[in-house]
């Protein structure tokens, strides 16, 4: 029988709120990945459509892997989701500049995306504090309404920031003066932003001669890619600049992977000292396959590169697979990302911020 | 553990084995390849002594002979060609035979005395040709144009294929020694500006396959005195005319176009243009051709491609997959759970480039001004156009192709096999450059359309 959104959304949130590393069954998860499948090829006619051109129906499909994965474009070409657009409460737009089209997800519910997100988060960047201290390189969400980024750490912040949290990119322009004011304190720092951002301050530092010591126990979230437009910089170059501008060792730098049109986030493990070596940890209510795109088949094997694609559930209200145009390897329990593929258009938030900034 | 050492092919001189760099190939074996350095290019430049007394008959038999060695499946250099060209190249085994095959054909007499200049050569004319990655062997009628001139033929192999003119010069030593001292082969590595300035001074003529980049980067560095052919990108495409009778019939060659050198040479069509008033609808066709494609898989396999050309080739079907949920029209078929072909309908768009290894986009047109306009968007860039039946072509068509500035317009099938006595700009005959440009020194003159 088909479930309604509220059944589902009542049974995904059950198991985000046992939390990211809860031991999820891959008999339950297939289970319910298959009732959100058949959810979403009724309601969401574009997507409907899509699997009908790759000639698979819920009738035939009795394994999660084999759910077809709806290419990240897909979100430019049109409204892709379960309900009509009008009924969103939110909609987030994926970063674009004039020549490429925004993508949008829309939200009917913020539910599944805040538990998904609070929970993940806190536990990847300060598992040891209850509260932070937040600096963000990014605008603010008046300022960028539409960015499911500044949205995320807006509800961080909000939650669990401490006096002194704010946002430090204004009218296109880095608020540097403000910024280093605010890293000197006596409680630790999260300090979050964009790979370009972090480019953006470390030039202009360098170029000034000022140093930007964090506090000690303080930890950087960075995310988006390392390709675009402006000065192009290697991640370990990046991190390594960053260790130095901010006095910081480098397994304090937290990479967080995600997309407007994920519900779930991914991070390194780097500060959840259980694990032997760094990668990125899957939460329970998602699954990561690496796809080999020349046998059209998962890679199994750990280390061998193929492109990320996404299984989550917390993507009730759009579609709960998606081929990411970006290129990782399975690592242990989790995955690593290395970029994007060569022929794509490059994406992310770090690509809307970049354009603020040049 | 087999070792094959490389060395320049001029007696006398060695080089440091410091200088050696070693290419390991995937089943350990290894090639030591010798590379240049500032001290043998002074010796090099200090004994130019390519003079040639074998007469331009004695050439033409010579030649022969060596294709008559390579067209022999025992011959050693073309076993180790077969060997070890699938590594170094990405071609399949298959592939490299059918394609050794088609070149070495074109080593007959009748054929190679029309590749004898009319005028006398000089022939202390020395010619540098800078070798490409994609085609193995994309320089090598060029070579023997100059060789039957008389004149002495210098290569950079290029980085990515350094073996197959190792494997030909070091066959002319065994089958043909009179000629040997004509033929220089050497590797040096790209950015040393220094020592690639300096080899570029010293000769005649340089002729240069790569990126438009490349050869502009190039063209600029070349002494004034020296003549430059520089051939940067070409892209080829079919035709189909309206009223073609029996067109499904075309379909076997036209995927012989699609599939030698798996798109990756300049000769290979990138799409193909199809009247929209056929009698074969456009789908018929494309169902067709994917049949011919999927066949040939099993006589010229695709070779293995990287991971970023399959996801390329990925994110294009992707891409049409999403366009057909809102354009009917649109119709694709390709290999099912691989990469290996895509044949792809896409009505009313554009012609684009094809992420090529077996990609080909069909698009359509109506009467000969949109087929004109359609071609125009790349206009100057065209090598080769391929017609099925070309025999028929209306006079209308052949103006329209013309206006184009294409270099060759021949039959499907044959659009990767050119003659070598064809005798067109792009052949790289010294002799038809030399009578056409009337040896106008470099400046100001354009690369040919080859």
């Amino acid at each position: 029988m088909l479930k309604t959104s509220v059944d589902l959304d009542a049974e995904i949130l059950q198991i985000i709120s046992k939390g990211y590393d809860h031991c999820l069954s891959d008999d339950v998860f297939n289970h319910l990945a298959l009732d959100l499948f058949n959810y979403q090829y009724t309601h969401n006619l574009y997507y409907q459509k899509y699997c009908e051109l790759l000639g698979r129906k819920p009738s035939d499909i009795s394994r999660w892997q084999d759910i077809p994965a709806i290419p990240t474009d897909a979100f430019k070409e049109d409204c892709l989701s379960c309900f009509p657009s009008e009924n969103a409460v939110k909609v987030f737009h994926t970063s674009g500049t004039t020549q490429q089209l925004s993508g949008k997800h829309y939200l009917d519910t913020l539910v599944l995306y805040e538990a998904s997100l609070e929970g993940n988060f806190k536990q990847h960047l300060f598992p040891d504090l209850e509260r932070i201290k937040i600096l963000s390189l990014t605008p603010s969400p008046i300022e960028s309404p539409h960015s499911s980024l500044v949205f995320m750490i807006d509800k961080i912040m909000r939650k669990y920031g401490t006096d002194g949290s704010g946002y430090f990119l204004n009218n296109n322009q880095l608020d540097i003066q403000n910024f280093l004011k605010a890293c000197i304190s006596d409680e630790p720092i999260l300090v979050v932003g964009t790979a370009f951002s972090f480019v953006h301050l470390i030039d202009f530092c360098t170029e000034s001669n000022i140093s930007c010591f964090l506090p000690s126990q303080s930890r950087i979230m960075e995310t988006g890619g390392f390709k675009g437009r402006s000065r192009e910089v290697g991640k370990a170059d990046l991190y390594q600049s960053m260790s130095v501008l901010f006095d910081i060792s480098p397994e304090r730098i937290i990479n967080e992977y995600g997309m407007t049109e994920l519900g779930t986030q991914f991070y390194d493990n780097s500060l959840i000292k259980r694990h032997d070596s760094s990668y990125k940890d899957i939460p329970s209510w998602a699954r990561i396959v690496i796809w080999d795109p020349e046998h059209q088949t998962p890679i199994t094997s750990e280390n061998n590169p193929g492109l990320i694609r996404i299984y989550d559930l917390s993507n009730r209200g759009s579609v709960i697979a998606i081929q990411t145009q970006d290129i990782g390897y399975k690592v242990s329990n989790g995955f690593e990302v290395i970029g994007r593929m060569g022929k794509a258009v490059p994406r992310g938030c770090s690509l809307d911020t970049d354009d603020r900034l040049s | 553990m087999k070792f094959l050492e490389v060395k320049p092919i001029i007696d006398g001189y060695e080089c440091d084995s410091s200088l050696q760099q070693e290419i390991l190939y995937p089943d350990e074996r290894k090639i030591i390849r010798h590379s240049w350095d500032d001290d043998l290019l002074q010796k090099f430049m200090a004994s130019q002594h390519f003079s040639c007394s074998a007469s331009s008959e004695e050439i033409i038999n010579c030649l022969v002979l060596l294709g008559q060695a390579w067209l022999d499946r025992k011959f050693s250099w073309r076993r180790m060609a077969e060997e070890w060209l699938p590594y170094s190249t990405g071609f399949s085994s298959e592939m490299i035979t059918e394609t050794l095959d088609i070149t070495f054909r074109e080593f007959t007499h009748s054929k190679l005395s029309k590749c004898i200049p009319n005028n006398k050569t000089d022939k202390n004319y020395t010619t540098l040709h800078i070798q490409a990655g994609n085609i193995y062997h994309s320089s090598l009628f060029g070579v023997i144009y100059g060789l039957l001139s008389g004149q002495p033929q210098f290569i950079k192999s290029s980085s990515q294929e350094p073996l197959f003119f190792w494997l030909f010069a070091k066959s002319i030593i065994d089958v043909c020694p009179q000629i040997r001292e004509m033929i220089s082969i050497a590797h040096w590595k790209g950015g040393d500006l220094d020592l690639e300035n300096k080899m570029l001074r010293i000769f005649h003529r340089i002729v240069a396959y790569g990126s438009n980049q490349s050869i502009k980067s190039l063209q600029t560095r070349i002494d004034k005195q020296s003549l430059f052919y520089g051939f940067g990108h070409k892209i080829s495409c079919i035709v189909v005319p309206a009223n073609i009778s029996e067109l499904l019939s075309y379909c076997p060659s036209i995927t012989q176009d699609i599939s030698l050198y798996d798109q990756h040479g300049c000769m290979s069509p990138q799409f193909i243009l199809y009247p929209r008033n056929s009698e074969v609808s456009v789908n018929v066709f494309a169902d067709r051709l994917s049949e011919c494609l999927d066949e040939c898989q099993n006589l010229l396999p695709r070779g293995n491609i990287s991971l970023d050309e399959s996801l390329s080739i990925m994110h294009q079907r992707d891409l049409i997959t999403l366009k057909r949920i809102k354009d009917d029209s649109v119709y694709m078929k390709v290999s099912p759970d691989s990469s290996l072909w895509s044949v792809i309908v896409n009505p009313d768009e554009n012609p684009h480039i094809s992420p090529l290894n077996r990609y080909i986009s069909i698009f359509l047109y109506s009467d000969l001004e949109e087929l004109e306009t359609k071609l125009n968007l790349f206009k100057g860039y065209y090598q080769v156009i391929g017609i099925p039946n070309i025999t028929a072509l209306e006079n209308d068509y052949k103006v329209l192709f013309n206006n184009l500035g294409v270099c060759r317009i021949c039959e499907t099938g044959l659009m990767q096999k050119p003659s070598i006595e064809e005798k067109h700009k792009g052949k790289l005959n010294p002799a038809v450059f030399e009578e056409e440009i009337k040896m106008v020194p470099r400046d100001g003159i354009e690369p040919p359309t080859r």
